[in-house]
């Protein structure tokens, strides 16, 4: 992984303004309120691999994803692509070369198909908007062979998407989003609105795809399995900060952070271990107002006084990067 | 033990449209003991949460209960009047929602709505009342009970929601929890605070507890007994261990080996083909045929019964019929 990665991205921040009413601020002398989206988010993402982001919600995956395709401005930072920095580039004119080059699929495949187009003209748009492919019967054509490697038939494309299952759906998305013929594609979510029999099969069209086309994805998701079984590396999230990030097998194997450590404990299993767990004592604290030092302090079992008024800093523990103060002083193990 | 808490017989729910009679339940019939823990599973469609809505008697028209019946210890109560069943939900049997926030009334304090349960179902002052409900709170783990019995729902996170609402389920002892997806709303660290809640509260206060989830993974921590739905239909029913360890219907199967687990590598996941057929659309015979790795002919044509293979475990599915002659 020595030559540039395909998307870096350096010190991403996104903070969203929720003050009060500019009359409110003078007359009652309150103070602006930004909330902390996203606060320093640094990752690489290498041609063919799937980086996962991981955190339950609230923690800013997705408003991570979101500014890397472009629909979100970040506060700071910096994304480049494919060598490139993006992060500034503003009108459509500038942004076109490198949209179409990266895609995304979303969350819920009702919500992200226009229910009063056919099949075939959702997957052709994208096709005729970039002038990918010039001709009705040569574009008829490429969404045929689209739409065949995603597991449908040709016959779907003259439906609309009400008239077809949820997994179906999803691969419709799949399918729009592989018709500009992307290198970088986010999944925001892809599987959670689906059912377990169909999640599997959209996991195995990802990752056939990833195979055959050399796709790199970034994968937004709160479930642990799914990344287990489809990343290759995985950042997790808390409160807008990456406190763990490594090889797949790194953190499923040797996790070290104690957010990561408690995730992975709580997790129900249907091995049938039936091991009486612990689970995470309290809750996501409210982003607007996140405690002082390591976010994930009041939830700590190792947390110890620095946690409290130190921000932890990124470190480097054999090949995984980790921010905590108990791992940095070696106080994490005698647990 | 006398008899099962709650039975149900041959259960069928029918949705008229114009065009026809959908069958959305179809013979379902499954008993629970008292104190017993039994997860219904099944995907979306499935009728989990059908069956579940006809045993408290929350149909919404124009779903109806056409056949079967429904026995709460011994008493009939598909047939009930609403005034009575109306006394039958909250003292005898609690329900638990997956949306917290839409189980509780915005309006009112939750202090105001624990009492206001309490009372309609126990005759007890409402002093008494208030103790109690603060003593609920307590014990599902809400830090300041005292205080935040005078705060609006909106003023709690979504998982301390879900322990009101628990609190609520509990407000009269009921012998039997309906617990429709209580933990899918929820994120991951906090589903484990809840799933551990319900298991201890109910050992405790021997509740029995219908879970229906989409999560195998819940149940898995979770029940004693499971009972797999499949396009209104129980397909297998047995001891957790056995239905998750040793499935014996095809679709079980198929729906065990497709769960991603971080505790096992494999590089694809066994996926079942096609989706589970939509209500007006069911295969004649056993509805599962047109995906069934295993189909063979008397599949298509005759309607797969519950057989039981081993003691307690049934399997819907003619593979498993040892006295018919296998073609």
């Amino acid at each position: 992984m020595s030559e540039t990665p395909l998307v870096r991205v350096v010190g991403l921040t996104r903070h969203f303004d929720v003050s009060p009413p500019l009359l409110n601020r003078v007359l009652e002398r309150k103070p602006r309120i930004f909330l902390k989206a996203v606060d320093g988010v640094d990752f690489d993402i290498c041609q063919g691999e799937t980086f996962a982001l991981v955190g339950e919600s609230g923690c800013g995956k997705t408003t991570v994803a979101r500014m890397l395709v472009g629909l979100e401005q970040p506060t700071h930072g910096l994304i480049e692509f494919g060598g490139h920095n993006i992060t500034r580039l503003k009108t459509r004119a500038q942004l076109r070369p490198y949209r179409r080059r990266m895609q995304m699929i979303f969350q819920d495949p009702f919500a992200s198909l226009n229910p009063r187009w056919r099949v075939m003209d959702i997957v052709a748009e994208p096709i005729r908007a970039y002038g990918i492919i010039k001709g009705r019967k040569r574009v008829r054509e490429e969404v045929y062979r689209l739409l065949k490697q995603v597991g449908l038939g040709e016959n779907d494309s003259d439906n609309y998407p009400h008239e077809f299952s949820g997994g179906q759906r999803q691969r419709v998305a799949i399918a729009r989003a592989l018709s500009t013929r992307p290198e970088f594609v986010v999944c925001d979510e892809p599987t959670s609105a689906l059912d377990v029999s169909v999640q599997a099969q959209i996991l195995n069209v990802m990752k056939r795809l990833q195979q055959e086309m050399g796709l790199s994805y970034l994968l937004i998701t709160h479930d642990l399995a799914v990344v287990h079984h489809i990343a290759t590396r995985v950042g997790v999230m808390y409160l807008g900060r990456l406190c763990e990030m490594a090889a797949s097998e790194s953190v499923f194997n040797t996790p070290r952070h104690p957010y990561t450590k408690l995730l992975l404990e709580t997790l129900p299993d249907i091995t049938m271990n039936r091991r009486d767990r612990a689970p995470m004592a309290g809750e996501v604290p409210n982003p607007m107002n996140p405690p002082p030092g390591c976010v994930f302090h009041p939830r700590c079992p190792l947390a110890a006084d620095v946690c409290t008024r130190e921000i932890p800093r990124q470190l480097m523990v054999d090949d995984a990067m980790v921010a905590c103060h108990a791992v940095a002083g070696g106080w994490d193990s005698g647990k | 033990m006398t008899g099962p808490l709650l039975k149900v017989e041959n259960l069928k729910v029918v949705l008229p449209t114009r065009r026809a009679q959908l069958t959305a339940v179809d013979d379902v019939t499954f008993s629970l003991a008292a104190g017993e823990v039994l997860g219904l599973v099944g995907e979306s469609g499935a009728g989990k949460s059908l069956t579940g809505a006809a045993i408290i008697g929350l149909l919404e028209p124009p779903l109806f209960i056409e056949d079967g019946r429904i026995y709460l210890e011994g008493e009939r109560i598909d047939k009930l009047s609403d005034e009575t069943l109306r006394r039958i939900r909250g003292k005898r049997i609690g329900s638990i929602f997956q949306d917290p926030l839409t189980s509780l009334n915005p309006l009112y304090t939750v202090g105001r709505q624990l009492v206001q349960t309490i009372t309609t179902h126990i005759d007890i002052s409402r002093a008494e009342a208030k103790a109690r409900a603060v003593q609920l709170l307590k014990d599902v783990g809400i830090p300041a009970a005292k205080e935040r019995i005078d705060h609006h729902p909106h003023q709690f996170s979504g998982g301390m929601r879900q322990r009101v609402v628990i609190a609520l389920a509990l407000c009269a002892n009921p012998r039997l929890i309906i617990a429709d997806e209580p933990t899918t709303a929820l994120d991951v660290s906090i589903q484990a605070q809840i799933i551990g809640l319900l298991k201890r509260l109910c050992r405790e206060n021997n509740t029995a507890v219908l879970l229906i989830t989409h999560d195998m993974g819940v149940i898995a921590e979770t029940a004693d007994r499971v009972a797999v739905m499949y396009a209104g239909r129980l397909v297998e029913v047995g001891p957790v261990r056995d239905v998750i360890m040793h499935p014996y219907h095809p679709y079980t199967m198929g729906l065990m080996n497709s769960i991603p687990s971080i505790s096992k590598n494999v590089e694809w996941l066994t996926q079942i083909d096609g989706a589970m057929p939509r209500l007006n659309d069911i295969p004649a015979g056993c509805s599962f045929n047109p995906r069934c790795p295993m189909v063979f002919d008397r599949c298509r044509k005759q309607v797969p019964v519950l057989l039981e293979i081993e003691p307690s475990h049934s399997v819907a599915c003619w593979l498993h019929d040892k006295e018919a002659v296998h073609v």
